[in-house]
């Protein structure tokens, strides 16, 4: 998925694709289509109308005849207003035709973009997070968005106004070719020169646009580094000198702007006199032939006024180029990702018409969990865990402790099957947990993750995260139970209080509560809790520790514990060190091996001490006698 | 709006003499321009009677002529009329840059980056387009209505008031519609960048949302957005569709004017039918005119109010500069640093980032400063290079208030490596040479040596000549500290100031660097931030700080013998050590 991917201008089979997303509007693209023809058709008018008024009535030629001779009055003052209000009848229409043709186009384009989008949002929520591991955050969200708007560009501006061109130059033709064809030729004698022309300054345009696009760049970058970077320019006085930079990019950037400005300089003029040239040639030809009574002023003068009409489509083409370029390139990058075939899915779809066995076991009120012999790399052969075995009975509470690194997220990751491991099996209730269906599984587990991870929305919407159907009592009393119904009180808007920003404006321990009443609403069986690591202050703390301890309780629960009070509580600790469980007992049992926990009691959880008095004596004797 | 284009004076002054060549440029423009429909309605007059093919092919002659006139003083207009506003822009961007190197610290924490970039592009760039292509038509909008204006009515003055009642309606189409869309527009991007954020929020919230299965509730926020979007899409292109369907209908309203008046006119015998085309060609001619007027008063509207928000960063003063009490007899730096009762607030804070510090660090001495996040460290060293000042106290080196010495004098005497290391997309050498360009090779690898990063380099692609960042070379973490390391080293510094600066080094690596970085400080002033005690406790001085005020300070030895956050520090250490041998 290469974001710099410019190439062809046409590709049918990508085209082809595209249309078919029409399909469900094609009633409308008919009849915009036939408003556009009608829109076209009524653009020949003005001039015919002018020749005629011309020819008839202000410098009556008794040899010439147009289509409307039935329809028109004799008298000449008559005459005129007649075609003077034909004429104002065209435009009326013109304008109706152009008006409601927009509508329609626009109406139609955006309703596909919004079912594209709608298309490529859902397909990335059935991709496996392996594909968000691969893929920048920033690329997918451009898939939706920017590409997405850049085919909206080609339908709506670029395929239409390209086809109405086409047809607009068809009825000039048509109708000059009516009127005198030696004429006609003669005027088309300056379209190859218009067609030279335009070509020619696309071209220029194209590589000065190229140099401004490349010179903008530099001189945004320059300028975003060193407004980041200003301390450090101004330690080391080099303000002089990063001016003299910017001063060169700064003239780059502008001559390349000039080189640009000297093509539109060359272009319009050129453009205007070749416009001059026709009128001239129509002129003289024009004459030559109102001298022998080949053609009447009338129609010298409405060739004047098509000459300047029948280049405009001309240059106007040449411009659709680049839409069309980038919209294949936008196109190719989105079914690219469309076509990516979500890994995980597959399997589960498989299991979903499973038996009814499985169905009794998510019924279960407490799960237990079982790694057995667990491998996993996130790549090749870099094992993040190695034989990894251990058991949680239903009821049970497990903190796994351990250094950054040591796999703990790992292990979270792979229960919730984020990812499929390369060895060994993992079992929930008793089964292998690909044997689940991955909703079912997902569901069954009350999930609180380091990062609480809140959304723009209310602080109930963000408790309930989906789960309607939970009635207001039990929001509350899931609020009460991890501590956070005083905050909410406390807030104008209650549970319907905005949240600005992802909650930027809550404190770190509040996110935190929050992430814990998310977790209790689902009604889990099982507690999956990622302890965040971020301080708090010791009201708050305690509130933590309180609100944690009533949600194990009745819980089958594993955390990561990043808190002592945690540990205190867990049924049993798991001490990963560097991709394998090393060590397992309670607090008391592993303090007294005095091996890895015993470490990284030290280090991590010791100054947590404080208040409780006696496990601190504990640990200064231990030390004591260690020195 | 007047006081605000004060501060255009001066740049459209500097470019007088070519804004009055441009501008004579535009005038014969417009002189040649009109004559051209006077020549085709002669020629129709001409056809209409009898003629010679000869005076047919003199009057083409002269229409072509006149025309290669016009285009060529149309080339030149627009040449220099437009080409000056990319002067004035380049002038301003130079001056913006300067003035924005003269501006505190102070100033860069109350600007959003991205606040001070949209208005250095996209407010330079409206106000680039009010000094060139606004100046521009504007008067070529004015002098073709008034050239056309004075030729139209010396042939007929009624037709020509009833030809010119419909271009103030499509003027005020195009500033009215130009407006609404552009709001409407706005709105639409508006909604582009919500529809954005949540998709961006709610892909990187990926692993929560799989958790919870809530992937179809996603689904429905998304679909809720991207309706909304529609909407705001839909009500622009109702406006949008109105627009130039409209603009058609009224041009095309002045062409039917000149046939039924005009023609009413050459029936009466009033006017010929050469004058009649000559109208109608007039009508061709005005098309651009009509809505090119529209277009300059929004884009004179916007140029200004963008200005408004340059004219804000220009005025902002330097609060950080020599003065009236710079000795600039002053030519160099001794290296005591004493801080005398020093307090830093920062603007809206309560609680001061620094208080009542005092701070005596002799010439050639080495100070270590340990502790928590947010207790004032960084503050603290960046008092010294004045990247900030003192709110009360004073900060005196080599006896003498900072502020009396000559900045330039001051921090060249300075080498800091900051807590977050900011490179240059330059080379390695452009950016170890960074504060001493005119550096020798040797001098720069010796600085590279020095900090370790020497070995690195040479396995670059390109060694010294290897480009950083995007366009280059990604470097580590820890190759970047001990380049910026290297990028201090080499300003050989009198006071030399390490704020945590290899936090991203291995431990093997880092004793390493201090070992010969020992050598190197021997005779120089030291500051060193620190996290490890393995770094600290070399240092002459010792000081923990906790929420700005200094809590212990002593050397290693003294500090570890009170058991305090030093001690514990220190404990803590050694375990990390020991767990990573296991």
């Amino acid at each position: 998925m290469e974001e710099e991917k410019i190439g062809k201008v046409y590709d049918s089979r990508l085209v082809a694709r595209l249309l078919g997303y029409l399909r469900p509007y094609r009633r409308w693209v008919i009849v915009s289509v036939c408003m556009l023809v009608a829109h076209s058709l009524l653009a020949v008018a003005g001039p015919y109308l002018t020749k005629v008024a011309i020819d008839n009535y202000l410098s009556p030629q008794p040899e010439s005849s147009s289509l409307l001779d039935a329809w028109l009055p004799d008298t000449q003052l008559q005459g005129l207003n007649m075609v003077a209000l034909l004429y104002l009848a065209t435009l009326a229409a013109g304008f109706a035709f152009r008006f409601l043709q927009t509508l329609v186009m626009n109406y139609t384009g955006q309703r596909v973009m919004r079912d594209l989008r709608k298309e490529i949002f859902g397909h990335l929520q059935k991709l496996d997070i392996r594909f968000y591991d691969r893929n920048p955050l920033g690329r997918l969200v451009t898939r939706v968005t920017a590409d997405v708007d850049t085919l909206n560009e080609m339908f709506t501006s670029g395929v239409v106004a390209v086809f109405g061109d086409v047809l607009t130059l068809t009825f000039i033709l048509l109708a000059m070719l009516n009127l005198s064809p030696m004429l006609t030729l003669v005027l088309l004698a300056v379209a190859p020169l218009v067609l030279g022309v335009s070509i020619w300054f696309r071209k220029k345009a194209r590589e000065s646009y190229r140099e401004v696009r490349v010179a903008v760049a530099k001189i945004n970058s320059f300028l975003q580094e060193h407004i980041i970077g200003m301390a450090v320019v101004q330690l080391f006085n080099h303000e002089r000198r990063s001016a003299r930079r910017f001063d060169d990019i700064n003239a780059e950037h502008r001559d390349a702007y000039r080189r640009a400005i000297r093509a539109h300089a060359y272009f319009f003029p050129a453009i205007e006199w070749l416009g001059v040239l026709a009128v001239a040639v129509v002129l003289v030809y024009g004459g030559y032939r109102v001298a022998d009574g080949g053609v009447t002023i009338g129609i010298v003068v409405a060739f004047i006024q098509y000459g300047t009409r029948v280049f405009r489509p001309i240059q106007d083409l040449s411009e659709k180029y680049n839409i069309l370029q980038s919209a294949m390139a936008s196109s190719e990058r989105i079914f690219e990702l469309l076509d990516t075939v979500p890994a995980q899915e597959t399997v589960s779809e498989v299991a979903v018409g499973g038996n009814g066995e499985r169905a009794g076991a998510a019924a279960k009120t407490k799960l237990d969990v079982e790694f057995r012999n667990v491998w996993f790399a996130y790549k090749d052969e870099d094992w993040v865990l190695r034989d990894v075995s251990f058991r949680i009975e239903a009821g049970e509470t497990v903190a796994i402790v351990g250094h950054t690194g040591a796999g703990k997220t790992t292990i979270i990751s792979l229960l919730l099957r984020f990812y499929d491991i390369q060895k060994g099996k993992i079992l929930v209730a008793g089964r292998d947990i690909r044997d689940w269906p991955v909703h079912e599984l997902r569901r069954s587990f009350g999930v609180v993750l380091q990062d609480s991870y809140l959304f723009e929305g209310t602080i109930g919407s963000n408790i309930r995260f989906g789960n309607h159907e939970a009635p207001s009592e039990r929001l509350e009393q899931v609020a009460r139970d991890v501590n956070l119904s005083g905050f909410i009180g406390s807030l104008a808007g209650g549970f319907e209080e905005p949240l600005t920003e992802r909650g930027s404006s809550l404190s770190s321990g509040q996110k935190q509560l929050i992430g814990f009443a998310r977790a209790l609403v689902h009604n889990p069986k099982f507690l999956i809790l990622d302890e965040a690591t971020s301080s708090v202050d010791t009201d708050t703390e305690m509130k933590i520790r309180d609100a944690l301890s009533r949600m194990v309780t009745g819980h089958t629960s594993i955390i990561i514990a990043h808190r002592l009070s945690t540990i205190h509580r867990a049924d049993r600790i798991l001490v990963t060190h560097k991709g394998q469980i090393r060590e397992t007992g309670t607090h008391q049992e592993l303090l007294a091996k005095r091996g890895i926990y015993w470490r990284l009691y030290q280090l991590q959880y010791r100054d947590q001490e404080a208040p409780d008095v006696s496990v601190q004596v504990e640990a200064r004797s231990g030390e004591r006698r260690d020195s | 709006m007047l006081s605000q284009l004060r501060t255009l004076f001066p740049y459209l002054i500097r470019y007088r003499w070519r804004y009055g060549a441009g501008f004579a440029a535009l005038v014969l423009k417009n002189a040649t321009a009109a004559s051209i429909p006077l020549v085709i309605g002669f020629t129709i007059d001409h056809l209409a009677e009898s003629f010679t093919m000869q005076s047919l092919f003199q009057l083409a002659g002269l229409l072509l002529g006149l025309a290669l006139i016009k285009g060529v003083f149309q080339y030149w207009m627009r040449w220099i009329l437009i080409g000056i506003s990319r002067d004035i822009e380049y002038d301003l961007n130079n001056d913006l840059f300067g003035h924005l190197m003269r501006l505190s610290q102070r100033f860069f924490n109350s600007y959003r980056t991205g606040d001070l970039m949209s208005r250095a592009t996209n407010d330079m760039n409206a106000v680039r387009l009010l000094v060139g292509p606004g100046i521009m038509y504007t008067a070529d909008v004015l002098l073709t209505f008034v050239v056309v204006l004075a030729v139209m009515s010396s042939t007929d003055w009624r037709l020509t008031c009833f030809v010119f009642l419909p271009i103030p309606l499509v003027s005020f189409t195009v500033s009215y519609y130009g407006r609404r869309i552009h709001d409407r527009f706005q709105r639409v991007q508006e909604k582009f960048s919500d529809i954005s954020s949540l998709v961006h929020e709610s892909l990187g919230s990926v692993r929560i949302v799989r958790a919870y299965g809530q992937e179809e509730e996603e689904g429905r926020r998304f679909e809720e957005l991207n309706e909304e979007y529609l909407g705001q899409n839909l009500k622009l292109i109702r406006l949008w569709g109105k627009f130039y369907p409209l603009l058609e209908l009224l041009i095309g309203l002045t062409y039917v004017i000149v046939l039924w008046y005009g023609g009413r006119k050459v029936l009466l015998g009033d006017i010929t039918l050469g004058s009649f085309v000559m109208f109608m060609t007039y009508m061709a001619m005005l098309t651009w005119p009509m809505i090119g007027f529209g277009w300059v008063v929004n884009v004179i509207q916007r140029g200004v109010a963008s200005l408004a928000r340059l004219n804000e960063l220009l005025k902002q003063k330097p609060l950080i500069a020599d003065s009236e009490i710079t000795d600039f007899a002053i030519d160099g730096i001794r290296g005591d640093v004493e801080f005398r009762n020093v307090t830093v607030y920062y603007p809206g804070a309560e609680r001061a980032v620094l208080a009542k510090i005092d701070l005596d660090i002799p010439a050639g001495q080495t100070l270590a400063i340990v502790g928590p996040t947010g207790s004032g460290k960084t503050t603290l060293v960046n008092l010294v290079p004045r990247l900030i000042d003192p709110s009360e106290g004073q900060l005196l080196v080599d006896g003498t208030d900072a502020r009396e010495i000559p900045l330039e004098v001051l921090r060249s005497a300075i080498g800091l490596v900051p807590q977050e290391t900011l490179l240059f997309s330059q080379t390695v050498q452009a950016n170890i040479a960074f504060g001493r360009p005119e550096a020798e090779d040797w001098q720069v690898a010796e600085a590279a040596r020095s900090a370790d990063i020497e070995r690195d380099v040479d396995e670059f692609s390109e060694g010294f000549q290897t480009i950083v960042g995007e366009r280059g070379i990604t470097l580590s973490g820890g190759q970047k500290q001990r380049t910026a390391l290297a990028r201090a080293i080499l300003r050989d510094p009198r006071i030399l100031i390490l704020d945590d600066s290899l936090s991203s080094v291995d431990t093997v690596t880092e004793e390493r660097i201090l070992g010969q970085l020992r050598v190197l400080m021997r005779n120089r002033t030291t500051l060193m931030i620190s996290h490890r005690v393995s770094t600290a406790r070399y240092a002459d001085q010792i000081v923990v700080l906790s929420e700005g005020r200094i809590q212990e300070r002593g050397t290693h030895e003294e500090l570890l013998a009170r058991e305090g956050h030093y001690f514990r520090l220190h404990q803590r250490q050694l375990i990390e050590e020991e767990l990573e041998r296991v």
